[in-house]
């Protein structure tokens, strides 16, 4: 983990800033915890099969069996997945173990979905359906359905408009799935009855107890650190800023780029926690800062919130910042309040006097919607910046429509053969924009962006 | 990058598992077929083992259950044979058995119960 200290005060250099959580950051940790992930999750196989290698019962039904055994392991490491430990975040980036943790969810619904019907097909009998099977196999099935619920609720929530944070209490349930899986194979797997196997089985329970303990109780009570609002600036109609002192005068260590869980306590508001981008940079720190535009039932409230309300701040998450590649030259593209990563790490560059090439193309609707112009027009000469209106009044002279591929050519075409593109705004623009630069010849590599459907 | 990484990751993640998961169901009904097999061969040398030494003794196998039943249990009266390094003559013994060593050892020799 980072550490606090001076050193992330203005003229904190890179190896500074990555020193500190080296080996969480690399890639030989990613790989020993991909490793572990598997070794835990097709642990249950590999006993079942010590304890007992050989079986009457068909193939069919070893499958059934190997599922159910298979599902529950994966659906407890799901739990480890989805709590935002540090240590998992920091090799991949929370963004991509939230892809992880979905495609994985998906894959462990279907195998739980399937160990039912295998074991009827293998010879068990289809009579395993109906509501005479004995408590042991229903409590399975009523497990297994609620699973299929949190599973589509998980995949829907966006579309069918569901509020943030209902789906997020809705999503707990899961852990009551994880409850009844345990209860169903302690109760009846037949692979169960041997000790080895049941304290494996206890084991994926009590992981599955710490860990959602640490997220919903732990974290809640003691694991955020406590800030005070020092301000609320406005920087267009419909955006501010917030600035946050630390209570114990200690900055909150990150590298610029990264984003932070932020939970405000507002005299007569209900505090909720939601991810916010901190937009200033560790050279500029304390206060840190927070630019949030109004687009929500929590976010259009930001305006309300005053100097001395308190905030619990959890993070720094992430891995869009140019710390972690060696850019010869950076081409950053925003769309609106997508600048707020860009501005820390433009701020980082200009204090840490870094003369490397810059340009950055900033879309937004109308010049009344760009945030902090002047800032972005006072920086330094090594830093080109390219303002792009879709909707714009008579008297703007610059570009005009949306930024594209064909805006991108003209403005950084001449960068694109070595620098690292960096893009944050709204999801349309981002996969639009990853296509073109796709087209206009730039690796995957050398294209940065964090996606989130957190 | 990092994405389509992740989701590379997770496809191999997934066949590996669905691997392990096959090769699981796969091998151990195999195993159990091997070990009846091993089981039936043992079996039927001990069976034939049997039938040379009723021969030896004079005495033939019987399909019927053979013995006599006392206070409800059959007993009955095999030969056992005494090997060293130099086979004596065998020597015979009179050893009683229950009907349950019967139906296990002599009468049933494939049988998958008792191969567990």
């Amino acid at each position: 983990m980072m550490t606090n200290g001076p050193s992330l005060r203005r003229g904190a250099s890179r190896g500074n800033l990555l020193a500190a959580d080296r080996v969480q950051d690399g890639p030989a940790w990613g790989a020993l915890l991909v490793a572990l992930y598997l070794a835990l999750a097709l642990l249950p196989l590999g006993l079942a099969y010590a304890l007992e290698p050989a079986t009457e019962d068909p193939f069919l039904v070893e499958v059934g069996k190997g599922a159910g055994l298979l599902g529950f392991a994966l659906l407890a490491l799901q739990v480890a997945l989805s709590a935002r430990l540090r240590v998992v975040d920091a090799p991949f980036g929370l963004d991509v173990v939230m892809r992880f943790h979905r495609g994985m969810a998906i894959f462990a619904g279907a195998l739980l979905l399937s160990h039912p019907f295998l074991l009827a097909a293998g010879g068990e009998g289809w009579e395993i359906f109906g509501l005479g099977a004995g408590w042991q196999v229903n409590l399975g099935k009523l497990a297994l359905a609620l699973l299929v619920l949190v599973i589509l609720g998980a995949l829907l929530s966006g579309k069918l408009g569901v509020q943030y944070q209902l789906w997020r209490r809705a999503h707990r349930a899961a852990v009551l799935v994880v409850a009844g899986g345990f209860v169903h194979g302690l109760a009846i797997g037949p692979d169960l009855e041997h000790p080895g196997m049941k304290a494996y089985w206890w084991l994926l329970l009590g992981m599955v107890v710490v860990i959602f303990t640490f997220r919903n109780v732990y974290v809640p009570l003691w694991g955020r650190r406590c800030f005070r609002v020092a301000g609320v600036e406005q920087e267009t109609h419909d955006t501010f800023t917030v600035r946050l002192e630390p209570e114990d005068g200690r900055p909150l260590p990150h590298r610029p780029g990264q984003f932070m869980w932020l939970k405000l306590q507002r005299p007569g508001r209900s505090s909720e926690e939601h991810p916010f981008t901190i937009s200033s940079s560790p050279t500029r720190e304390p206060p840190l800062t927070a630019t949030i535009k109004k687009s929500g039932d929590f976010t259009n409230t930001i305006d309300q919130t005053r100097p001395g309300d308190t905030a619990g701040i959890e993070g720094p998450y992430g891995r869009f910042s140019f710390l972690h590649q060696e850019p010869a030259s950076f081409v950053f593209i925003a769309g609106g309040v997508g600048i707020t990563p860009i501005l820390s790490m433009l701020e980082y560059l200009q204090d840490t006097g870094d003369e490397r090439p810059v340009v950055l193309i900033y879309g937004n609707k109308a010049e009344g919607d760009i945030i902090r112009r002047e800032e972005l027009d006072g920086l330094p000469g090594n830093v080109r910046v390219v303002h792009v209106l879709s909707h714009p009044d008579a008297a703007w002279t610059g570009p005009s429509g949306y930024v594209t591929k064909d805006v991108i050519r003209q403005h950084a075409g001449e960068m694109l053969e070595a620098a690292h593109v960096y893009v944050c705004g709204p999801p349309v623009m981002m996969g639009m924009l990853i296509r073109g630069l796709r087209e206009l010849g730039v690796p995957d590599a050398r294209i940065i962006y964090e996606r989130f459907a957190v | 990058m990092r994405q389509k990484r992740a989701t590379w990751v997770t496809a191999g993640v997934c066949a590996v598992l669905v691997g392990a998961l096959i090769a699981f169901a796969f091998e151990r009904p195999a195993r159990q077929g091997e070990s009846a097999a091993t089981e039936a061969e043992d079996s039927h040398g001990d069976a034939a083992e049997e039938h040379g030494a009723g021969t030896d003794a004079g005495a033939e196998a019987q399909p019927t259950l053979s013995g006599e039943v006392v206070d409800g249990l059959r007993v009955v009266q095999v030969a056992a044979r005494q090997f060293e390094l130099e086979p004596s003559p065998p020597q015979e013994a009179k050893v009683p058995r229950t009907s349950d060593q019967q139906r296990g050892g002599v009468q049933c020799p494939g049988s998958q119960g008792d191969a567990r």
